[in-house]
């Protein structure tokens, strides 16, 4: 289903912030990204580190937005302990075909969030700590409720 | 079971399409490949449609959106073209409607009076030469 506004302008700011940190290379680098923790923006997103053991993938940055919100991970947790109704969970549902793709890959959708409706769009982005080859990830994600009685990004 | 449609935006580099970003929304497909044609870094970007049916496995694929430099630098040339036919149109229409050139006057007969005394005269001057002419034989 498509969705317009707060959900989408999130994901072009983030798209449009990954193709300016890559330069010309292939990826943004791990620490690039990293020093956008203090943007606005970088309260919905969180990074992990790719293990060869995708679960074993670590979290190394979890924004305010996502931080307070039901099932989120802590930093250090590791991606096989995430849980399924967390709204990380919801943006890497899509991890696949990033991980396939190598390209960044933006998708919402209808889900629920502690028992009420919401559509949620999110972003994954793939980064690297060499610029070459992919071993981390950029997730940002923002919702809104289905129904008009709350909003968030 | 319904199709899964996503939409994949490709840019044109060393003569050939590179993968760039994959969206589930046609509208926001767009305009990222807009966004990235925006940047000049890209002679053509396109956007294609990618329909893919889990029961038979098998996924069709159609361009839905395309800028090129070629495209763009044609477009322009057929705004130019059109602009300069309509100006032609228009100076057409102020132009004054061309004249007809004027006939000449109707060449005059020689009357009969004036033949007669041509006649006359001619025969006067040749009598005249023709007596000057014995007086010196």
């Amino acid at each position: 289903m498509p969705h317009k506004g707060i959900e989408r302008r999130l994901a072009f700011r983030l798209l449009d912030q990954w193709h300016d940190l890559k330069e010309g290379e292939r990826y943004p680098q791990l620490f690039e990204v990293m020093a956008q923790k203090d943007s606005e923006d970088f309260r919905h997103c969180f990074v992990f580190k790719v293990k060869e053991d995708l679960e074993q993938s670590e979290f190394l940055y979890i924004g305010e937005e996502l931080a307070g919100s039901t099932g989120c991970p802590q930093i250090g947790d590791a991606l096989g302990t995430l849980a399924d109704e967390s709204l990380v969970a919801l943006a890497l549902r899509h991890l696949d075909k990033v991980m396939e793709t190598g390209v960044p890959v933006s998708k919402g959708g209808e889900a629920e969030l502690d028992g009420q409706g919401i559509l949620y769009r999110s972003t994954l982005m793939p980064i690297s700590s060499d610029g070459v080859f992919m071993d981390a990830l950029w997730g940002g994600v923002n919702f809104r409720f289905r129904a008009s009685d709350g909003e968030s990004g | 079971m319904a199709r899964e449609v996503s939409y994949e935006v490709d840019s044109y580099q060393n003569n050939r399409w590179i993968l760039e970003s994959v969206f589930d929304d046609r509208e926001m497909a767009i305009a990222t490949a807009e966004r990235l044609f925006a940047t000049k870094r890209f002679s053509a970007v396109r956007v294609l449609q990618e329909s893919y049916n889990p029961e038979t496995m098998e996924s069709v694929e159609r361009v839905v959106h395309k800028c090129s430099n070629v495209e763009k630098s044609n477009a322009d040339a057929q705004k130019r073209d059109l602009k300069n036919k309509r100006e032609a149109l228009s100076q057409r229409s102020e132009r004054r409607p061309l004249r007809k050139r004027p006939a000449p006057p109707p060449k005059k007969e020689m009357s009969l009076f004036t033949l007669l005394v041509v006649t006359i005269v001619v025969m006067i001057a040749v009598g005249v030469a023709g007596i000057f002419g014995m007086s010196y034989m």
